[in-house]
């Protein structure tokens, strides 16, 4: 994954929530998953949905309507996963993030990005690298390094951890 | 009293003395010979009279039955009722199969829309394989940094087989459907088929078997009508004919009078009397000659009168008998006619109507299994939708990882996002397929529904049975009434003939009345033969015409007609026929002219 980062991108990858259009840099976005069973961790947030087996790995899975504070709704046949990768403590981490549904790669040049406003939006500003634009829609470009704060990345470091052992244990099964 | 007459020769006072002692031996015998004839032939007259009281009662009996029978068949309601049943039927028949036909034919049309996008996934699946290949082999031409799109190929050929798997369902079901539509299409074919031919054979002759019987029942009608009026004319003339029986009466009456005559006869005979001129035995002889010739004239005309009366009443016998047997004959031809004939197959055609019902009721308990097993195909295909549907969002996420993973390589990746790209299209033909698929599908699904409806509307034949059931009953009832008419019909008929017969035996029968005037006539020869021999030895030149006497026994006369008879012989002497002729008129003015000071 390292020639990546060394390859600026100015694509993105575009998901909804709750009628919102986001996107994530395609840099960060590994793949896209359909919706599959997720274990649930005890002793974890309540926006952490569990982990799941990604190819004999433990992935955990973030639910954003849920970190976002935004009105929980049911899973449908479009929920799906978008797995990422986020850098914590310098290290790359992958990790899955729940959205209504994906809908597309799109092209944005830097041009057409501003800069997040301050209020009116659904997420905290921080989180927010930037506004896009499509079809006279708004995009709401993500910052995944930052969705994920520190603090929580620990608390999902345990878990993960202990996914990790889960899943360690698993494949020896 | 004959030596009264001292002018007379002693031999001719003899004979005259001879002739009056023969009068009075001769007016002693004749009245009870006259009285005998009438009162021998008291039994004959009663009898006759009884025969015609019977007669008449048994034509009023007749007379009331044929209007019982007039009344009968005279309603034609129950007819109207069974045509109006036979139309309700045949027109409730038409309907059935057209609906469920053109359901059919929906669904098979769909079912063809289903296979031909089932030979469309067929294509996509050709080019996601091919597209699988070329992902393969540019991912092996980039080495370590295509190590990503060989899951990519796997999901795409993983994609190509499932696609294979549900486009072979749906092929394998749109066929099956196809073949079950073609099923149920010949199934409702047959019985629609059926029943045309149940309705044209069946209904049709039921149809033409109610004509007939309308016709039948017309004619039968119009005959019972004409027989109704004959019956009652019968028993009028029967009446008529029992009115006609006091000559019976008149006869004896007139012979009473005769005798009481002939009794007076005697008197003057014997001598008793001594009415002035008619004292000499030969002025008794003139006068006996005279009166003889008055009671001559007045029992030739009893006699004539009554041998006359007789013959007519058993001429109308006859011609009553003759109209009792014609009107017979009429309602007997309604027998013999066979009536019968298409009233038995009006019940044939009823009950063939009620056999291809129920022959109908099994051909569409087999429509509704096919119906069922379309309805169940359908359900089991409504079960791919959800397959499909969740093929479409596959095909379109390996799309969009193609895209991602495409980016991530960069320029060395452009043939990989060409492929991405690529996908990306089919997925959208995919989805489109898919979308129409389903439309498809619901559609199928919804005309199965209907046709289901369809074929539950056309199990329901209990509409049908029912009209099937009152055709059976308003049959029967007219059997019941045929066999009641026919019944009716048969007892007029017997009635008829034995009141023929026994009128016609009794007109012939009546011979009573040659004897009593057989017995007129010979007394009427004797007075004839007695006046004849009196005459030459009876005093000349007398006119015994305004005897006292004479002009008494008028007073004893009880009908014009004795009057009459009376007044042509005394005053006109020759007169006696023509009194005869007058008498059968004897109120007739004309001929009583110069007589009025009689009556």
């Amino acid at each position: 994954m390292s020639q990546t980062e060394e390859y600026q991108t100015n694509q993105y990858l575009t998901f909804t929530l709750d009628r919102e259009v986001f996107a994530l840099s395609i840099d960060s976005v590994r793949e896209v998953l359909e919706l599959t069973d997720i274990t649930r961790i005890p002793r974890t947030p309540e926006f952490m949905r569990g982990v799941i087996n990604l190819r004999g790995h433990a992935v955990p899975v973030v639910d954003l309507r849920r970190k976002f504070r935004m009105r929980v709704a049911e899973d449908t046949v479009n929920t799906c996963i978008i797995i990422v990768e986020v850098t914590f403590e310098g290290e790359r981490t992958i990790m899955g993030a729940l959205a209504d549904s994906v809908r597309e790669v799109v092209e944005l040049d830097a041009g057409e990005i501003e800069a997040a406003p301050k209020m009116g939006t659904a997420v905290r500003t921080e989180f927010i690298k930037g506004m896009g634009k499509q079809n006279e829609q708004f995009i709401i470009i993500l910052d995944v390094d930052k969705v994920f704060s520190v603090e929580e990345l620990a608390l999902i470091q345990g878990g993960a951890g202990e996914a990790d052992d889960l899943g360690a244990s698993r494949s020896a099964a | 009293m004959t030596s009264a007459r001292p002018e007379a020769r002693p031999e001719s006072a003899e004979a005259a003395g001879r002739e009056l002692a023969r009068w009075c031996e001769r007016l002693a015998a004749w009245p009870r010979l006259l009285s005998g004839l009438v009162a021998s032939r008291e039994g004959d007259f009663l009898s006759l009279g009884g025969a015609l009281q019977e007669f008449a009662q048994n034509a009023a009996t007749l007379a009331g039955a044929v209007q019982n029978l007039a009344a009968m068949t005279g309603d034609t309601s129950l007819l109207s009722e069974l045509t109006r049943l036979t139309t309700e039927f045949c027109e409730s028949k038409q309907a059935d199969g057209g609906g469920s036909l053109a359901e059919l034919e929906a669904i098979k049309g769909f079912s063809g829309q289903l296979l031909e996008r089932a030979e469309a996934f067929k294509r996509i699946v050709k080019h996601l394989q091919m597209l699988g290949i070329s992902t393969r082999i540019e991912s092996a031409r980039l080495g370590q940094a295509g190590a990503g799109f060989t899951t990519l190929a796997d999901d795409v050929d993983k994609l190509s087989e499932h696609i294979v798997a549900e486009s072979t369902r749906i092929m394998v079901d749109g066929r099956a459907l196809e073949a079950l539509t073609d099923s149920v299409a010949r199934t409702i074919g047959d019985i629609v088929a059926g029943q045309q031919h149940c309705s044209a054979l069946v209904l049709g002759q039921m149809r033409e078997n109610l004509a007939a019987i309308s016709n039948l029942s017309e004619r039968s009608g119009a005959v019972i009508a004409g027989a109704s009026v004959q019956a009652g004319g019968i028993s009028t003339a029967i009446g008529e004919v029992v009115t006609s029986v006091q000559f019976h009466d008149i006869v004896r009456q007139q012979l009473e009078h005769v005798i009481e005559a002939l009794a007076d006869m005697r008197e003057v005979a014997a001598g008793k009397t001594t009415d002035a001129g008619v004292e000499a035995p030969a002025e008794r002889l003139g006068w006996l000659a005279e009166a003889a010739g008055l009671q001559l004239s007045l029992l030739d005309n009893a006699r004539e009168r009554f041998v006359e009366a007789v013959e007519s009443l058993r001429a109308h016998l006859r011609e009553v008998s003759a109209t009792v047997a014609a009107m017979t004959a009429d309602v007997s031809s309604l027998l013999d006619s066979g009536g019968a004939d298409p009233l038995q197959r009006l019940e044939a055609g009823v009950g063939a109507a009620g056999e291809a019902m129920a022959a109908f009721a099994g051909r569409t308990g087999e429509l509704g299994s096919v119906v069922g097993q379309v309805a169940e195909t359908v359900s089991r295909m409504s079960a791919l939708v959800s397959t499909i549907e969740d093929m479409g969002a596959e095909i379109e996420l390996i799309a969009l990882n193609a895209s991602i993973k495409a980016a991530h390589t960069g320029d060395t990746g452009r043939a990989l996002g060409v492929l991405a790209q690529a996908i990306q299209s089919l997925s959208g033909r995919t989805r489109s397929l898919t979308d129409e698929v389903s439309a498809v599908l619901l559609s199928i699904g919804e005309r199965s529904e209907r046709l289901r409806g369809q074929a539950e509307r056309s199990l329901d034949s209990g509409a049908h049975a029912a009209v099937i059931t009152e055709l059976g009953t308003a049959t029967a009832r007219l059997r019941e009434l045929d066999q009641a008419a026919k019944a009716g019909l048969a007892d007029v008929r017997s009635r008829g003939a034995a009141l023929a017969r026994v009128i016609a035996k009794t007109a012939d029968g009546i011979d009573f009345h040659r004897q009593v005037a057989e017995g007129m006539a010979r007394v009427g020869r004797e007075l004839a033969e007695l006046a004849t021999a009196s005459g030459p030895l009876a005093a000349a030149g007398r006119d015994y015409k305004g005897s006292a006497r004479l002009a008494g026994m008028r007073e004893r006369y009880t009908m014009d007609m004795e009057r009459a008879v009376h007044a042509a012989a005394l005053h006109e002497g020759a007169g006696r026929r023509d009194a005869r002729a007058g008498g059968p008129a004897p109120s007739g003015g004309g001929d009583l002219g110069d007589n009025v000071e009689l009556f």
